[in-house]
């Protein structure tokens, strides 16, 4: 099974990434599940024709009570994916981090991948390892394999660099490795040089390059990815070419 | 005010069960914890602690710990204790604290054993449930840790073609239920008098090596929800099938015994209270499955009719019938008992019984050692403590 977590700098493109890398997946016949970690809720929004899922912390919060099926707290989208979002507590209060670690306890009870049998799961965690719930999506089970996005923009460049660390730093603990950067570009000057430097200086494959696009932009606004909108895009493509390698890998893995 | 206990006790939590089911295995338990949960665990839920070594500590997380995510300093700590103890293997469980910070014990564990070569597991607690679901778990990680594959397993043997006697393994006896050794001791002589042989005893009386042979029975039984998960566990695992009861009285036990035959034969799992309860007005307050049973032997021998008020809140539901009741709200548990005449229950539900004769059956898991003393032993005997 492909599993893969997706951190990378907030707003740099991460839900953009996942939800086009889960269309992506979708699109090649793999049944996928999308799991937003972020309490801002909006990761699977553009896989959902912009009807946004239940969050699971929304759902303990205002029923006061653990959901009973997965299908309270989860909606079918673009070619079969399984969106679910984490949600979280009121803003400025309760703890965020410990929510997405509930809400895998509860998805775990629900007994999940039993029952959707995924061959692809995609967390989308929110911007940076910040403390134990946030690393939570890599703990053993869940996630094997991560994948940092970035610009060329210094403080995209940081925070990339500080999940590479964070990751490493729990390599005695079974949990999942980095597999490679994304390039999301912004149009920066020298971007793709930066990235490659910063990228080889930490010995990480450059795994795709999104081209910046309008076409990005332009069906997020219809609340659709661009595999959705045209897959026939050089963007598209790139997404597509992801995909491709990621099942191509995992089915090595798995020989 | 619901869910409070506002008169009654409350019964001894997950991590004491942890440490319950795991002292006599010469591992090394640790709770995660700041400090409390191994006094508590100590002074009320261990008979053993005074004349049975074990290695029981807690980790001593502190504030900062917890704050600052210090997990290098227990995994360190873990790391000079097991290397000076040299335990068989290395349990760890979490205390509220490091439940709601999320700590990932599974990955401590994990990095623990990589360091020291020394089996280590977690074992899901958060320090605010059960008992029952503290050693129930305990019970199936140290399964799945040592329990060795049996490659002979027959699942085609019948009772026909079986020539020696049937090795039994009991499930689910800790002093939390069971305190008495003379329970243990009559759960032998019912099993030797019943033809069957002793294959393990889970939890008392016992060593790793009863871990490790679990695979070699051919039925278990289980005598409280604590031992329901491994029994399901070994099932899944070596087809080993059970019965679910306790050997109260004679005539019950002398049913449970034809259970574990029918139940070696059919390689079904069976309740064996399943024909023998009727709604009556005698109340029965504990754990399920000993209350089910107690329930089933008080039928047969003496004619009693009783229901049974699980009080634990966790544990075997599946045991209940129609008329019996799962709960654990003090104030709901007092209005349904003003409908009994009679009430079994440990001495400390005692207040809240207001019309009915109350009959004590204390229960280590509930009072602790207050009342050990006076509990009777009912396991394979006749039933005039009524």
């Amino acid at each position: 099974m492909i599993k893969i977590a997706i951190y990378g700098k907030g707003g740099i493109g991460k839900s953009t990434v996942t939800s086009n890398l889960a269309a992506a997946l979708a699109y090649m016949g793999k049944r996928v599940i999308q799991i937003g970690c972020d309490p801002k809720a909006d990761s699977t929004s553009n896989l959902l024709s912009g009807n946004p899922v239940f969050p699971v912390m929304n759902y303990m919060r205002d029923y006061d009570k653990e959901p009973e099926s997965l299908e309270e707290i989860s909606k079918i989208g673009y070619k079969g994916i399984l969106c679910i979002e984490t949600g979280g507590p009121t803003p400025g209060l309760g703890c965020a981090g410990r929510g997405i670690i509930t809400t895998f306890s509860l998805l775990e009870e629900l007994e999940l991948f039993e029952k959707f049998k995924p061959d692809a799961v995609l967390y989308d965690v929110l911007g940076d390892v910040v403390c134990g719930g946030f690393a939570a999506p890599i703990r053993e089970g869940l996630a094997s394999k991560v994948i940092i996005v970035t610009s060329g923009e210094k403080m995209a460049l940081y925070a990339a660099g500080n999940i590479n660390s964070a990751v490493e730093n729990f390599k005695e603990r079974s949990y999942a490795k980095v597999r490679g950067i994304v390039l999301n570009r912004r149009n920066v000057l020298n971007e793709e040089e930066k990235v490659r430097e910063f990228a080889s200086s930490r010995s990480l494959p450059i795994i795709a390059d999104i081209p910046r696009s309008d076409d990005i932009i332009r069906f997020e606004d219809e609340g659709k990815t661009v595999i959705e909108g045209d897959p026939t895009l050089e963007v598209s493509r790139c997404f597509l070419d992801l995909a491709k390698m990621l099942i191509e890998e995992d089915e090595k893995e798995n020989m | 005010m619901n869910q409070t206990a506002r008169i009654i006790s409350i019964y001894a939590a997950d991590t004491s069960g942890v440490c319950s089911a795991l002292y006599e295995y010469g591992g090394m338990t640790v709770i995660h914890d700041a400090s409390g949960c191994n006094s508590t665990y100590t002074t009320h839920d261990e008979p053993r602690w005074y004349d049975k070594k074990s290695m029981m500590f807690i980790s001593g997380i502190t504030e900062k710990d917890a704050v600052m995510g210090n997990d290098d300093k227990f995994i360190d700590d873990l790391i000079i204790a097991a290397n000076e103890l040299k335990p068989a293997f290395i349990a760890l469980c979490a205390s509220p604290l490091p439940a709601m910070i999320g700590t990932d014990l599974d990955a401590i564990a994990f990095a623990v054993e990589s360091e020291t070569g020394i089996p280590s597991f977690s074992v899901k607690t958060n320090g605010m449930s059960s008992y029952i679901s503290g050693a129930a778990n305990a019970f199936v990680e140290i399964s799945k840790h040592f329990t060795k594959e049996n490659p002979d397993i027959n699942a085609s043997l019948n009772m026909s073609d079986k020539t020696d006697r049937l090795k039994i393994n009991i499930l689910g006896i800790t002093p939390l239920d069971f305190p008495l050794r003379s329970s243990y001791d009559s759960l032998l002589e019912f099993i030797n008098d019943s033809g069957f042989e002793l294959n393990s005893c889970v939890g008392v009386n016992t060593c790793l090596e009863d871990i490790v042979n679990l695979s070699d029975a051919d039925v278990n039984l289980v005598v409280s929800s604590v031992g329901v998960s491994l029994a399901d566990h070994l099932y899944d695992e070596f087809s080993i099938p059970y019965v679910k009861g306790v050997p109260y009285g004679k005539e019950f036990s002398f049913r449970i015994g034809d259970y574990i035959k029918e139940s070696f034969s059919t390689k079904t799992n069976i309740d064996s209270t399943k024909d023998l309860r009727c709604e009556g007005d005698t109340a029965i307050l504990g754990e399920s499955i000993q209350s089910a049973s107690l329930a089933s032997a008080l039928l047969l021998d003496k004619g009693i009719k009783a229901c049974v008020l699980e009080t634990v809140g966790e544990g075997d539901l599946d045991i209940l019938k129609p008329f019996d009741l799962s709960c654990d709200d003090e104030k709901i548990l007092e209005d349904e008992l003003r409908k009994f005449k009679t009430v079994l229950g440990d001495p400390l539900f005692k207040p809240i019984v207001h019309d009915a004769d109350f009959i004590p059956l204390p229960h280590e898991a509930f009072s602790g050692r207050c009342f050990t003393k006076s509990a009777p032993n009912l396991i394979y005997t006749d039933l005039d403590f009524l």
